[in-house]
């Protein structure tokens, strides 16, 4: 779905942001995206939809280079993104009116638009905020309107650029089920964070350093590599704590990799002792 | 010497359509010497709590006193220092002395007095002397937020409040943080944190309060928030609490990942762990 060869990009001021970073992203993959800050991992998001171009290499998008301005509006339509801050991102009055916005920019029909909105809304659970004003919303209401909107013009992949940074636990935790299942519905999910348990449900995680890829396997291997702290990155409590057990031979098979199944997994160990 | 808080409330928009209660009776008082947290999810009123503490808001009933004097008297601002979330975002002065400096020269400090109180300030967050000279904003960003930390230090404040002061850093330099809050603590400063996230410096505090829907759901020790059912737990005390709830004999007031897997080994297989 996304081809990246060889792509470096430098900002005017001559800061190397991506050094010759090679990547194939496939359809339906569900891919974390990690680093420290300053890591290039926004930076190399943007070539995906376009935002950026790059300064040498090529990125392909469903066999579209974004080089050729001619695709960009192509590209944009395949690969949408989310962002950071959910309040730079609102137009509407109303929640619905805000999902409708890029319908009614494509210049479909009313009864369409509603069915489309309505859908978008219950599938983010927001059907009873139709009405509302999104600047009434909590932190992680705002971000499910920001991917419902997302939703409605119905790219094949999503690009979440760090959507969580800005919330607290439990609407993290939300947010993190909504972009499970825009993954489960099929579409090709691309999420960059520094948080590594939001990896847990990722086909793959991709580590970021200094402008380069790293790091890339599954999300199980990396954290059993002990290798993320290398590069500025901290286990989960709990995943640091059951790969503690499993390095230690006291657990054997898959690293747990929540809570849940840690206790389930010393629960039955102590059991048996 | 304390900050009481009695039958606070308080509303954002008061007699307008937009009004929104923000804290609904709230009662707590924190004493000189006290290393408190303050907990609560995104908008639960943890920040316009602490705005009492310091009279950048009045009460809308209720009453706020800090060491018996009501916060709208200008002079409490010296005993409460505040540091807001992102503190760089504070600093404004041309030199990081100047900067520090404004403070306490506010409150009308002068001389060597002054630079004493600066210096100070400064020798507390490991700040070298040869960066007074130089623009905060030439700093990096950890330096920024020390010296924006020195800045409220200078005034001498017996009470120092900080918003989410480990958001954005990462781990070494929260460690460094929490050394640098504890020293201040020692030292005989209140400190009171306020953070969404609780496993970094419960282990460190006398008392935590737990505030939800703009009401104070919880307040007591750590152990005793360990020992209540039904809050919210992190993970590692989470993984504890279960194993012991279900009757293996564990330890559960533990927050280190270390000591989780010490106590749940020792468990397993007594005499190994002994040996080692």
């Amino acid at each position: 779905m996304i081809q990246i060869n060889d792509l470096s990009h430098r900002f005017p001021n001559g800061n190397l942001a991506l050094d010759s970073v090679n990547l194939n992203i496939k359809k339906g993959e569900f891919v974390v995206i990690a680093g420290r800050n300053g890591s290039g991992k926004s930076t190399l998001v943007r070539h995906m939809n376009a935002l950026l171009l790059p300064s040498s290499g090529n990125v392909i998008v469903n066999g579209m280079g974004s080089s050729d301005q001619k695709d960009h509006w192509d590209i944009r339509q395949a690969v949408s993104m989310v962002f950071q801050n959910p309040d730079s991102q609102f137009v509407g009055m109303t929640v619905e009116e805000d999902v409708a916005f890029g319908l009614e920019n494509l210049g479909m029909a009313s009864d369409n638009i509603r069915e489309s909105v309505d859908r978008c809304l219950q599938f983010a659970g927001l059907s009873e905020y139709s009405k509302t004003s999104p600047i009434h919303l909590s932190g992680g209401q705002k971000q499910k309107v920001a991917i419902a909107s997302v939703l409605a013009m119905y790219p094949e992949c999503i690009i979440f650029d760090e959507v969580t940074s800005m919330l607290d636990h439990a609407s993290c935790n939300d947010v993190m089920d909504l972009i499970n299942s825009v993954h489960k519905a099929g579409k090709t999910v691309i999420h960059v964070t520094h948080r590594l348990e939001e990896a847990t449900t990722a086909d793959r995680l991709i580590v970021m350093d200094a402008g380069r890829i790293v790091l890339d396997d599954t999300p199980s291997n990396i954290f059993l590599s002990g290798k993320v702290s290398d590069f500025g990155l901290e286990l989960p409590p709990i995943i640091a704590l059951a790969k503690k057990f499993k390095d230690s031979g006291i657990l054997q098979g898959y690293l747990a990799l929540s809570k849940d199944e840690l206790l389930e997994d010393l629960c039955q160990l102590i059991l048996k002792t | 010497m304390s900050i009481d808080i009695k039958n606070l409330i308080f509303s954002y928009n008061r007699s307008t359509s937009l009004e929104k209660h923000a804290l609904n009776d709230v009662s707590l008082s924190i004493k000189k010497g006290d290393f408190v947290l303050i907990s609560g999810e995104v908008g639960s009123g943890k920040s316009t709590l602490i705005k009492h503490m310091n009279g950048l808001l009045k009460p809308c009933s209720g009453s706020v006193e800090v060491d018996g004097i009501p916060t709208h008297k200008k002079d409490i601002r010296s005993k409460v220092g505040m540091l807001f979330q992102f503190p760089q975002k504070q600093l404004f002065g041309k030199t990081v002395d100047e900067d520090i400096s404004f403070g306490p020269a506010n409150f009308g400090i002068k001389g060597n007095q002054l630079k004493k109180q600066v210096h100070e300030a400064m020798d507390l967050m490991f700040l070298d002397e040869s960066i007074a000279s130089v623009s905060p904003f030439d700093l990096s960003g950890g330096q920024m937020r020390l010296v924006a930390m020195a800045g409220v230090l200078a005034s001498k404040p017996d009470y120092l409040i900080l918003d989410e002061p480990a958001s954005g850093l990462d781990a070494k330099n929260r460690k460094i943080l929490f050394s640098i809050l504890k020293k201040l603590n020692s030292k005989g400063i209140s400190i009171i944190v306020v953070s969404h996230q609780i496993s970094d410096v419960l282990p460190l505090v006398d008392r935590l309060f737990l505030i939800d829907s703009g009401k104070i759901v919880f307040k007591g020790s750590p152990d005793e928030y360990l020992r209540s059912t039904n809050l919210y737990l992190p993970d590692i005390p989470w993984i504890m609490k279960e194993l012991h709830d279900r009757g293996f004999d564990v330890k559960f007031d533990i927050f280190d990942i270390d000591e989780a897997f010490y106590e749940v080994s020792s468990l397993l297989n007594p005499q190994k762990v002994d040996e080692q």
